[in-house]
């Protein structure tokens, strides 16, 4: 039934050399990737000055953009929202002629299904089979490598801490991920709620970007003088969170500062309510309609931390006025075009990092290359997304953090989200480096309401 | 004191719904013999339902629990029993293994494509408010959802006991998981009997469910998979025979976990390692020093003799001519891949065959424990991890060229699955499964994580540079040449295993352990040998599939991918190298071919339910639903083409078929390992 084991052995050789051979025949660039890259970049300077692009995914009249999220799978609920978000920006500047005469469309809206693998080949389908322009990003499998050899302009959800270094990279608010300039902001929620004994609450090493932040507000606060009574920095994702209630009543803790998922706040917040502790919380997740709608009871009085964020109540709260256009914008064009994800905070990465791409653009006028755009964007100073987030500063953003660090709270009030802490019609209180003294300071040229 | 029982009370809510699976578990097994692997999936099923009646139909509670748990839990326990484990009753525990692995995996994928995934709050308890605290023990509240689990955990085991002990129905169903066949000869109704198990079976796995949704703040389908690993450790202690026993380990399952949270130090990692080990490492205690569970799957049914034998492969069926045919239709088929793959094929099919080659070589890992082996290992993409962690981790502190630390990696991987077969060298299936799961979980929990600096963050990328070769350039080829090469040398590693002495010497096993002992043959040496081959070529795969992921996660070699790899890999054939390799590129090319189709409509969930459904055949097919559908295929052209006569194993017509009519009268013969087709 088969040859001798010598033929198959040799057959199988044979295949193996014609691969190498005809791989080394066939493709003169496989040698160096470097080769690659300068000459796209090469291509992409003498094409300059034409307003008939060579670049991808660009003709006459349409930029085409793909997004790659998890719409499908297990953590479709936490990142299906960037599509949506991007697809309403685009709709809204689209009807007002696009950028150039050209209008932005989403023209792959791929699914990773929550899947690593699934999330590489969907980067190569956007890239090589549908020759987009530039990506939108949310997915917890963000790997840069192929973004970055392509020089694709690549936006988004920064959750991987892999957005830094790379120019071309533009995670929403800031590609990097540093803790330390939260601190001061903490300590000035610390200070101005009156909380003397301070507990700090994270998953273990295996959930990085949570336990990385409350490591560093526990260290640091600690370093700045506070009473950090109780540090659990291995809690468990949907763990039972009893004993640490209990020994934060022992400890005599008087606020939470948690870097959980909103569910998990949710479970050790009931525990503190039906353990009777007095303790003032903060979080870093949950400012979800949806998850108020259900747990209001347990959530009374939590201080939501928004980080530069505008809050979606100042575009609604009589208070505000006309203080945030660029928050109103959101909402009407959100209400318009995708009305199921208004709140949805993945929504609203998507939609900052769409402006900073059609920014990108108009800055890069008629010679729309992708290195153009990228280049335009690392100049730009004060990016707000229309004046919705602090400014960001992309030409050191991709590496650091500018100071003041302006963070916006809001506190659970009956089912309602309402920004607390700054004062007159700001949502923002800016902090200085220094976290022993939390002294607030005039927010930076460019802060919405500012 | 005071803060033991502190530490302690809040564990027993917990504890008893692990009670309730383990006592489902132990039930089920005692009265069909069968380890039900989706009891987990079963209990996610009803308490999804249930929430979703309560939440997006506002139906009363009452009525949603009567849906969701009373009617849907035993019909879905019905569904198994009719429609699949009765129909494999007889067979070995690998396919009954292999079937509850495909519903643990299928069922939450088909939920996800049926009814979409967006995020559910607020599982409702099904007799008392969780928000009220109804009063305290020992200075601890005692909330709705703590009253509601040991109020229904004490009924239900009560109800249980009496059920098993002093009726019929109760004896019978003890006396059915010795032979189903034998108490039929005493006139019981056995289908009856079992389908009553399943019934009741069902019912405890969504009451768990619901019991266990209110004390989460999300309904998620991993925190049911982390209950089903409580709740194994806690039969397994039970040796899958006392429900009390196994009833009284889960609750204490439960009251440790929170005992040790309470007096661990909470600000080190170890502890979190800890705490997240803790079910893993009492079930491994379990498997090791429980000796009750090295005879579980021994079979005692004195009429199992009567089961006919596994088909043939259809390599060893096909007539000579058709046998050159193919042969050469292959070798045309592959050089025409690899010019396609080098001259014309987009990048993006490029890539997607390319991860096929990688999947390929993986699966070889699973054709050789279990095609070889005759075990079903569910560490695979954990050995696959091994390599792939320790290539990264000593190209980033080192500088070690990636390839080179692969090869280090896939010895360490090697090394790893050698210590797992010396733990398991008494264990055989389902002991083997528990054990190489709870191995998995391990290293997903504690030691993937834990190697990863607080800088690499949740993945290390893998950066050209440590690769080198230009496998990295986005526009050449040499990550297919790579690819391809590997994939070639482990089939002709798995080849030449198969047709060396282990190979004979493995078969021999497999057909009898005994009568291969009794030739002389070292059985613990051989269980050794092929978990070190398997567990080297998991730890190429590995490191391929870290080259062509760009990145090194725990996520990437999960325990839940380790139980898809084996759902893939049996639904094409566990048995030949062939077999690995369609189930690689069947594996890219359908997700890659989903990418076509909306996400509304499933998208890439619907990747696991097809092989999901695929494997559940494997009782029906265990050389795998293609391999069965080539051999039919294959007989009908030979006897289309060349008038042979399939019943006669391609023999041509005319020939004596042998005293039994041609009925089954072919030996089998070892397959044709990297003799494609």
């Amino acid at each position: 039934m088969r040859g001798p084991r010598g033929n198959w052995v040799l057959t199988v050789a044979a295949l193996a050399l014609v691969a190498g051979v005809s791989a080394a025949c066939s493709s003169p660039s496989s040698s160096s990737s470097t080769t690659t890259t300068t000459t796209s970049a090469t291509t992409a300077t003498t094409s300059g000055g034409s307003s008939s692009s060579s670049a991808p995914g660009v003709s006459k009249t349409q930029i085409d953009v793909a997004t790659i999220s998890s719409k499908t799978g297990p953590l479709a609920g936490y990142f299906d929202g960037i599509s949506p978000g991007m697809n309403a920006y685009f709709q809204m500047i689209n009807a007002k002629g696009g950028i150039n005469g050209r209008k932005i469309v989403i023209t792959a809206d791929l699914d990773d299904g929550g899947s690593p693998t699934q999330f590489t080949q969907q980067v190569h389908t956007a890239i090589d089979q549908d020759h987009v322009f530039a990506v939108g990003v949310a997915s917890a499998w963000f790997t840069p490598n192929y973004f970055v050899a392509t020089n694709t302009p690549t936006y988004g959800y920064n959750v991987s801490s892999n957005w830094e270094t790379a120019p071309n990279l533009f995670a929403a608010g800031g590609s990097t991920q540093f803790y330390s300039p939260g601190v001061p902001s903490l300590a000035h929620v610390i200070k101005a709620t009156g909380s003397k004994s301070v507990a700090v609450i994270s998953y273990g090493q295996s959930i990085a970007a949570s336990y990385d932040a409350c490591n560093a507000f526990a260290t640091q606060l600690k370093a700045a003088g506070y009473n950090i009574s109780f540090v659990d920095v291995s809690a468990q994702l949907s763990g039972a969170y009893a004993s640490d209630v209990q020994r934060m009543q022992q400890a005599g803790s008087d606020m939470l500062v948690s870097c959980m998922e909103g569910s998990d706040d949710i479970t050790l917040a009931r525990d503190i309510q039906q353990y009777g502790l007095k303790i003032k919380q903060v979080w870093f997740n949950g400012y979800d309609q949806t998850l108020l709608n259900q747990y209001s009871s347990v959530m009374q009085g939590v201080y939501i931390n928004l980080n530069g964020n505008v809050p979606f109540e100042a575009g609604t709260a009589p208070k505000y006025g006309n203080t945030y256009p660029g928050m109103k914008q959101y909402l009407a064009a959100m209400k318009k075009y995708e009305p199921a994800f208004i709140y949805n905070g993945v929504a609203f990465q998507g939609w900052q990092s769409a402006a900073l791409l059609a920014q990108g653009i108009q800055a890069a006028g008629a010679n729309l290359t992708q290195a153009a755009v990228v280049n335009a964007t690392n100049k730009i100073t004060d990016f707000s997304g229309g004046g919705v987030s602090t400014p960001v500063n992309w030409t050191v953003s991709h590496t650091s953090f500018t100071e003041p660090n302006c963070t916006a709270n809001v506190q659970v009030q009956g089912t309602t989200f309402v920004p607390v802490l700054a004062t007159g019609k700001q949502v923002f209180v800016c902090v200085g480096p220094n976290a022993r003294n939390p002294v607030p300071v005039t927010p930076p040229v460019g802060t919405p309401g500012a | 004191m005071e803060h033991f029982l502190g530490f302690a009370i809040p564990g027993i809510p917990y504890g008893c719904t692990y009670a309730i699976v383990a006592v489902g578990l132990v039930l089920t097994y005692q009265a069909t013999g069968v380890f039900n692997f989706a009891y987990g999936a079963q209990a996610y099923l009803s308490a999804y339902v249930f929430t979703r009646l309560v939440q997006d139909e506002h139906l009363p509670v009452w009525l949603s629990f009567v849906l969701s748990v009373v009617v849907l839990g035993p019909a879905v326990g019905l569904a198994f029993d009719y429609f699949l484990f009765r129909k494999i009753a007889t067979t070995n525990t690998t396919a009954k293994l292999v079937t509850g692995i495909s519903l643990f995996v299928g069922i939450p994928a088909m939920l996800a494509v049926l009814f979409g995934s967006a995020n559910q709050y607020n599982s409702p308890s099904i007799l008392f408010n969780p928000g009220v605290v109804y009063f305290r023990l020992a200075g601890t509240p005692v909330n709705g959802i703590a009253i509601t689990a040991v109020l229904t955990t004490v009924v239900i085991l009560l109800a249980l006991g009496l059920l098993l002990r002093f009726t019929n129905l109760g004896l019978q169903m003890r006396g059915s998981v010795e032979s189903r066949r034998l108490i039929e000869l005493d006139g019981v109704n056995a289908g009856r009997v079992v389908g009553v198990a399943w019934a009741i079976s069902g019912f405890l796995a969504g009451l768990a469910g619901v019991l266990l949704a209110p004390n989460y703040g999300q309904l998620q389908f991993s925190d049911y998979a982390a209950l089903m690993v409580a709740a194994f450790a806690a039969a397994a202690w039970a040796v899958l025979r006392s429900l009390a026993l196994a009833a009284l380990v889960g609750i204490l399952m439960g009251v440790m976990t929170t005992t040790l949270q309470g007096y661990l130090p909470v600000d080190s990692v170890w502890s979190a390692a800890l705490f997240t080990s803790l079910p893993f490492i009492v079930l491994m205690a379990a498997l090791l020093f429980v000796p009750g569970l090295r005879r579980l799957d021994r079979t005692s049914d004195p009429m199992a003799s009567v089961d006919p034998p596994t088909p043939p492969s259809v390599t060893s069926l096909r007539a000579p001519q058709m046998d050159r045919v193919i042969r050469i239709l292959w070798y045309v088929l592959l050089v025409g891949f690899v010019v396609s793959m080098l001259t014309w094929l987009p990048t993006t099919w490029e890539n997607v065959f390319s991860a096929g080659l990688v999947y390929s070589a993986l699966f070889l890992s699973i054709t050789l424990i279990t095609g070889l082996g005759g075990q079903l290992s569910l560490a695979q993409a954990t050995l696959a991890g091994v390599g792939a962690f320790t290539a990264a981790q000593l190209a980033s502190h080192f500088g070690t060229n990636f390839l080179v630390g692969g090869a280090i990696g896939a010895v360490v991987a090697a090394g790893v699955a050698v210590i797992l077969a010396l733990a398991s060298v008494r264990l055989r299936g389902l002991g083997l499964c528990l054990l190489t799961i709870a191995a998995a979980l391990f290293f997903d929990n504690s030691v993937f994580p834990q190697s990863l600096s607080s800088a690499q963050g949740q993945s290390i990328s893998v950066r050209p540079s440590w690769v080198g070769l230009g496998v990295s350039n986005p526009n050449g080829h040499a990550f297919f040449v790579l690819a391809m090469v590997v994939l070639l040398a482990c089939i002709v590693v798995v080849n030449l295993v198969r047709r060396g002495t282990i190979g004979r010497y493995l078969g021999a096993i497999r057909g009898s352990e005994t009568g291969a002992a009794g030739l002389g043959i070292n059985l613990t040496w051989q269980h050794v040998v092929i978990f070190a081959l398997s567990g080297l070529v998991a730890g190429i795969g590995g490191t391929l599939s870290s080259i062509q992921q760009q990145q090194v996660s725990p996520e990437l070699f999960n325990y839940q991918l380790s139980l898809v790899f084996v759902v893939v890999v049996v639904t094409t054939g566990a048995a030949t190298v062939e077999g690995a390799v369609q189930a690689g590129f069947g594996f890219v090319v359908l997700q890659q071919l989903l990418t076509y189709v909306p996400a509304r409509f499933g998208g890439n969930s619907l990747v696991v339910v097809f092989f999901a459904f695929g494997a559940l055949t494997y009782a029906a097919h265990p050389e795998g639903i293609l391999e069965y559908q080539k051999r039919r295929w294959t007989l009908r052209f030979e006897r289309l083409i060349f008038h042979t006569d399939p019943a006669s194993g391609g023999r041509i017509p005319g020939v004596s078929a042998g005293p039994t009519g041609g009925v089954t009268p072919v030996a089998p013969v070892e397959p044709a390992v990297g003799d494609y087709g």
